[in-house]
C-alpha cells in the first residue's frame, strides 16, 4: 500500500515539475525574444523596460491563466465523466460552455460592447443558468438525476444554446469577428486584473473537486451498490454540478470555450493512474495545466509571426483522440 | 397511466416555456427587419403587374471586369453595391437610387458623404438584398467582382451591371470606370488630375521638413492590425511619398500582431482608427503602450475609419489628404 502511494506521489511530482518547466518555457518562448536573465530581472529588479513589461504584463498572466484554465477545464470534464458515467462527457456536453457563450453574445448584443470584462461576467451567469437548467430538466420524472437524463438534458441544451448563439451572431455582424475569436478560445490579451477576479472561483472549484474523490468513486459504482453504501447520490450529484458550473464558468470567462481539454485529459489521467478518483482528480488537474501550457506555446509557432487561438490547437490534437476513444470504448465504460 | 401522462405533460411544459423564451428572443432581435422585408415583397408584387417600364434608349458599351457591357447612354436609376461607388457617384453629382450600409442593414451612410438623403438602403455591402434592388427598378448596377462575383448573374438579369475588379488599392481605376459607366469621363479625369495636384502640393510641403514615419493601425478586441502598403489609405500615403515604419513597409493589406510585437506600432506619428468602441482604450491602457516613442511624444492621432478604411472613393481620398495636411504641414 505504502509503496503504491509512493509511486503515485512520485508520478504526480514528476508531472508537477514538468508543468513548472512548461510554465517557464511559456514565459521564455514567443514572438518577442526574451532572455533567461531578463526573467529573473523582471522578478527581482524590475526597471520598466519593454522586455520586462512583456514578461510581467503579457507572458506571466498568460501562463498563469493557462495553468488555471487548463486545470479547471480538465477537472470539470473529469467530474462530468464521473457524474454521467459516460467516457465521452466533457464541458461541451453539459450546455455550460455554450450557455456561457450565449449570455456573453446576448450581453454584447444588448450593450453594444465586446470587452473581455463583459464576457467574463456574463459567461459566469450563463454557466450558472445552463447548469441550473440541466439540473431542473433532469430532476423531473420518476428517477431524477440519472446519468442518462443528465446527458440528454445537457446535450439538448448545448445544441439549443449553440444554435441561438449562431442566430444572434448572424444578426449582429459587427462583433462577429471578435466573438468568433473568443468562441475559439484564446489566452492572449487577458490582463492580470481579470485573472485575479476569476481565480478565486476556479480555486474554490478545484479544491472542492480534490475533496470529492471518494464520493466520485462510489458514484461510479452501480446505483444500488452506491445506495447500499449509504451514499446520498442526489446530494453528491448536486455538489458535482455546482463544482462543474464554477470550474467551467470561470474557465470560459477567462479564455472562452476551449475544447477537448475537458474530454481528453481525464482519460490520460486514467491511463496513468487507474480508476481511483482520489488520484484521478489531482492527476487530471496537473495534466490539464500541463497540456494547455504546451498547446498555448504551440499556438505561437504554428504560423510564422502570427498566433492562432489556442482552442484551435487543442481541437487539432483532441479530435483524433476523440475518434480513437469512441471506437475503442463505444462511448460507455 | 394517468400519472405517467401527467409527468409527460409536466416535462413538455418546461420545453414549451423554453421554446417560447427562445422564440421571443429571436423575434425580438429580428422584427424590424422582417417587417420591412414584407413591405418590399408586397411592393414588388404590384411592380411586377405593371411590368418594367424602362425606356429602351440608346446604349453605350463599357468594358468592365467581366467583359463588354451595354449600358444606357445616361443611366438615371443607379444602384451601387459598395461605398466606393456611392462616394464617387455623389462626387460627380449623381445620387444613386439604392446603396448599401457598410456593416448592418439600415445603418446610416458614412457621415463624410453629403447628399445621401432619399437613397434606398439595399442591405449591407457583404449581403445586398436582391429583392430590394429589383424593387428599385435600376437601369444600371455598380459593384465589384471581389465581393459580388456570386450574385453577378442574378444582378445582370435585373439591370446592366458594371463591376470593377476589387476595392481599395484600385480606387483610381474604379473612379475611371464609374465615370465611364455614368458617361462622365471628363469629370472623372478632372477629379484624378485635381488629386495629383493636391498630392504634389503635399509633397512639396513635406520636402522642406524632416521626414516623419507614419504608423497606421487598427486596434481590435483580440489583436492589433497594422495597415501595410496595399491598403486604400496606404496608396494615398505612398503617392505622397510619406515614409512608413520599417515594420509597415511590406506589401499586402494588413498584418495582425499581438501585444508582444508592440514595437511594430511605433513611428514618428501613430494614426489609429477602430470600429469596436473599446479596442483602442484597451490597448492604450496597457503598460506596454507607453513604451512607444510616439506615445511618449504625444504623437498619436485618431482618424475617422469611415474614410480611412471604408470610404474607398474620391471623396474619402480627399478627406485623407486633408488629414495628412493637418497632421504634417500645419
Amino acid at each position: 500500500m505504502n509503496s503504491k502511494w509512493g509511486h503515485k506521489l512520485t508520478g504526480l511530482a514528476i508531472l508537477l515539475s514538468l508543468t513548472l518547466l512548461m510554465f517557464f518555457f511559456s514565459i521564455l518562448f514567443g514572438i518577442a525574444q526574451i532572455s533567461w536573465e531578463s526573467i529573473s530581472k523582471a522578478i527581482y529588479s524590475f526597471d520598466g523596460s519593454r522586455e520586462q513589461l512583456i514578461i510581467r504584463t503579457v507572458r506571466f498572466p498568460r501562463a498563469m491563466i493557462a495553468v488555471f484554465v487548463g486545470s479547471s477545464m480538465a477537472v470539470a470534464g473529469c467530474m462530468m465523466q464521473a457524474l454521467t458515467r459516460n467516457a465521452l462527457a466533457g464541458p461541451e456536453l453539459f450546455g455550460i460552455n455554450y450557455g456561457a457563450a450565449l449570455t456573453s453574445v446576448i450581453a454584447s448584443f444588448i450593450l453594444g460592447t465586446t470587452s473581455l470584462q463583459l464576457f467574463a461576467g456574463s459567461s459566469i451567469i450563463g454557466a450558472a443558468v445552463a447548469g441550473s437548467l440541466v439540473f431542473l430538466l433532469s430532476s423531473t420524472g420518476r428517477q431524477p438525476l440519472t446519468s442518462m437524463k443528465l446527458v440528454l438534458a445537457g446535450s439538448t441544451l448545448n445544441l439549443l444554446f449553440a444554435s441561438l448563439t449562431q442566430g444572434i451572431l448572424i444578426l449582429h455582424e459587427q462583433s462577429l469577428d471578435t466573438l468568433r475569436f473568443w468562441l475559439a478560445g484564446s489566452l492572449t490579451g487577458r490582463s492580470m486584473d481579470l485573472f485575479f477576479q476569476i481565480m478565486p472561483i476556479l480555486l474554490i472549484g478545484l479544491i472542492c473537486s480534490l475533496l470529492m474523490g471518494r464520493q466520485l468513486n462510489i458514484m461510479n459504482l452501480e446505483k444500488e451498490v452506491a445506495q447500499g453504501l449509504g451514499q446520498q447520490l442526489r446530494g453528491t450529484r448536486i455538489v458535482c454540478i455546482l463544482i462543474i458550473v464554477l470550474l467551467t464558468g470561470g474557465a470560459v470567462a477567462l479564455a472562452g470555450p476551449i475544447g477537448f481539454i475537458g474530454l481528453a485529459v481525464p482519460h490520460i489521467a486514467r491511463l496513468l493512474i487507474g480508476n481511483n478518483y482520489v488520484w484521478i482528480v489531482p492527476y487530471t488537474a496537473v495534466l490539464g495545466a500541463l497540456l494547455l501550457l504546451i498547446a498555448d506555446i504551440g499556438a505561437r509557432f504554428v504560423l510564422p509571426h502570427q498566433e492562432v487561438p489556442v482552442g484551435i490547437v487543442t481541437a487539432f490534437f483532441g479530435a483524433p483522440f476523440l475518434m480513437v476513444l469512441a471506437q475503442r470504448k463505444g462511448g460507455m465504460k | 397511466m394517468e400519472a405517467k401522462r401527467n409527468k409527460i405533460r409536466h416535462l413538455s411544459w418546461l420545453y414549451v416555456i423554453i421554446a417560447a423564451m427562445v422564440m421571443s428572443l429571436i423575434v425580438g432581435c429580428s422584427n424590424s427587419d422582417s417587417v420591412t422585408k414584407n413591405v418590399v415583397a408586397q411592393s414588388e408584387k404590384t411592380n411586377n403587374n405593371k411590368k418594367s417600364s424602362a425606356i429602351k434608349g440608346d446604349t453605350r458599351t463599357v468594358k468592365d471586369a467581366y467583359g463588354e457591357v451595354e449600358v444606357p447612354t445616361q443611366a438615371s436609376r443607379i444602384v451601387v453595391l459598395d461605398i466606393g461607388a456611392l462616394d464617387n457617384l455623389l462626387e460627380m453629382g449623381i445620387t444613386p437610387v439604392g446603396a448599401p450600409s457598410i456593416l448592418k442593414i439600415g445603418d446610416p451612410y458614412p457621415a463624410y458623404l453629403k447628399g445621401t438623403k432619399g437613397i434606398e438602403n439595399i442591405g449591407s455591402v457583404n449581403e445586398p438584398n436582391l429583392e430590394r434592388i429589383h424593387a428599385l427598378k435600376p437601369d444600371l448596377i455598380l459593384g465589384n467582382k471581389d465581393t459580388h462575383d456570386a450574385i453577378h448573374v442574378q444582378l445582370k438579369q435585373i439591370a446592366p451591371t458594371v463591376f470593377v475588379e476589387t476595392l481599395g488599392v484600385t480606387w483610381k481605376e474604379n473612379l475611371q470606370l464609374h465615370a465611364e459607366a455614368v458617361n462622365k469621363q471628363n469629370q472623372g479625369t478632372q477629379l484624378l488630375r485635381t488629386y495629383q495636384d493636391r498630392i504634389d502640393k503635399l509633397k512639396s510641403g513635406l520636402a522642406g521638413k524632416k521626414a516623419k514615419q507614419i504608423s497606421l493601425i487598427r486596434p481590435r478586441e483580440d489583436k492589433i492590425q497594422v495597415y501595410l502598403k496595399e491598403t486604400f489609405a496606404g496608396t494615398v500615403m505612398n503617392d505622397a511619398g510619406i515614409a512608413r515604419p520599417a515594420s509597415q513597409q511590406g506589401d499586402g493589406f494588413s498584418k495582425d500582431i499581438t501585444e508582444e510585437q508592440i514595437t511594430d506600432l511605433d513611428g514618428d506619428l501613430i494614426l489609429w482608427f477602430n470600429r469596436e468602441p473599446d479596442a483602442f482604450d484597451k490597448l492604450s491602457n496597457r503598460p506596454l503602450w507607453s513604451t512607444l516613442q510616439a506615445v511618449q511624444q504625444h504623437a498619436v492621432q485618431p482618424v475617422d475609419w469611415e474614410y480611412w478604411m471604408s470610404g474607398l472613393g474620391i471623396q474619402a481620398v480627399n478627406k485623407i489628404i486633408d488629414d495628412l495636411n493637418r497632421f504634417l504641414i500645419h
